[in-house]
């Protein structure tokens, strides 16, 4: 418990400073170091969504990581074309629920 | 005047609702995000210390890092593991702290205190996504998304730790994120440095699939502003 405790503490306040020096610093700052800090939070934004769609897991279907693609391909087309982010995850999840019944049903 | 014109046009944020135009683009957000949160929770409610883990979804305030952080602590892996985990997940924050740093220079520092404490994926990419008339309109922007999240995803942690379970069950749920998350990377890969950083991350993130999160992170996010900064430097 202690363990638990102290780990989250120290996480919690690293966390923390991240966020916070920055910004308290925002002065000192220079823009085109500001403008380098968001290209690598494009980046990162862009690495996470990757890292999701690959790591998907399905036990029920079979390729579940190429239909987890296809499915946020899908929903991000609809992004690109300008839809609000409830249709994409509409459109991404329905993608997703029809592929893999249609893939269980082929499959069972 | 094209599509993206008209798009950027009608998203300009006007000086009157600032706060409640942040609220109302944050809104859609917690419902994507709402899956993730039950997530969390039920990874709090498994904790050996479910208070400690539940107060710290406003410290550590990202769920990936959280997420991380109590995996390793239920594996026994000891402190300084969890702890290098969560730092190198949440790392990413760096990025996005500085990236805003231009917007908050006049701000006061309660202000920019109150801004660091809200500081997330999901604030930082509207802020960074939204064009506004003034600083100040962009900080009221932020603070009326950053608000919004602030109580809404403390909210979704909670419900997570009764009934979180469930979303096992529901593997769809899980790429609720993923979908979020693109929608609004998606706005800043409309520029040739932004589409060079998003490509360079990709690749990046596909060769490094097997790595551990926080570092794979840390180098799509070192080789994407790499790209950015040699297309940029192209086009100028």
């Amino acid at each position: 418990m202690t363990t638990t405790l102290v780990a989250l503490l120290l996480v919690g306040a690293g966390s923390l400073a991240y966020r916070l020096l920055p910004l308290l610093g925002a002065a000192r700052v220079p823009d085109q170091v500001s403008r380098v800090a968001g290209w690598a939070g494009v980046s990162v934004l862009a690495a996470v969504v990757v890292r999701g769609v690959l790591n998907h897991r399905d036990d029920s279907i079979p390729w579940a990581v190429p239909v987890a693609l296809v499915s946020v391909a899908v929903g991000l087309y609809c992004a690109v074309r300008g839809r609000p982010p409830l249709v994409v995850l509409a459109v991404g999840a329905g993608t997703y629920l029809v592929a893999s019944t249609t893939l269980a049903a082929s499959v069972g | 005047m094209s599509r993206t014109d008209a798009v950027a046009t009608r998203d300009v944020v006007t000086s009157g609702g600032e706060l409640a135009a942040g609220m109302r683009a944050m809104a859609p957000m917690i419902v994507a995000y709402a899956p993730f949160g039950l997530l969390v929770g039920a990874a709090v409610a498994a904790s050996d210390s479910p208070m400690a883990a539940w107060l710290s979804t406003w410290t550590i305030y990202g769920g990936a890092a959280h997420l991380a952080v109590l995996d390793v602590l239920q594996r026994d892996a000891g402190v300084v593991g969890a702890v290098l985990v969560g730092l190198l997940i949440n790392a990413r924050m760096i990025a996005y702290s500085v990236s805003l740093a231009p917007h908050w220079r006049d701000a006061t520092t309660r202000s920019r205190v109150a801004a660091a404490a809200m500081l997330t994926d999901a604030t930082w990419a509207m802020a960074h996504n939204t064009p506004a008339e003034t600083p100040r309109a962009r900080r009221h922007f932020y603070f009326g998304a950053g608000l919004m999240l602030w109580f809404g995803w403390p909210l979704l942690v909670s419900l997570g730790v009764v009934v979180g379970g469930w979303v096992h069950g529901a593997p769809v749920a899980t790429l609720l994120p993923s979908l979020t998350l693109g929608t609004l990377a998606i706005r800043q890969l409309q520029n040739r440095p932004g589409l060079a950083a998003g490509v360079a991350a990709t690749a990046v993130a596909v060769a490094t699939i097997h790595l551990d999160s926080g570092l794979a992170l840390g180098l799509a996010a070192c080789a994407g502003a790499g790209a950015a900064v040699l297309v940029n430097r192209r086009t100028a």
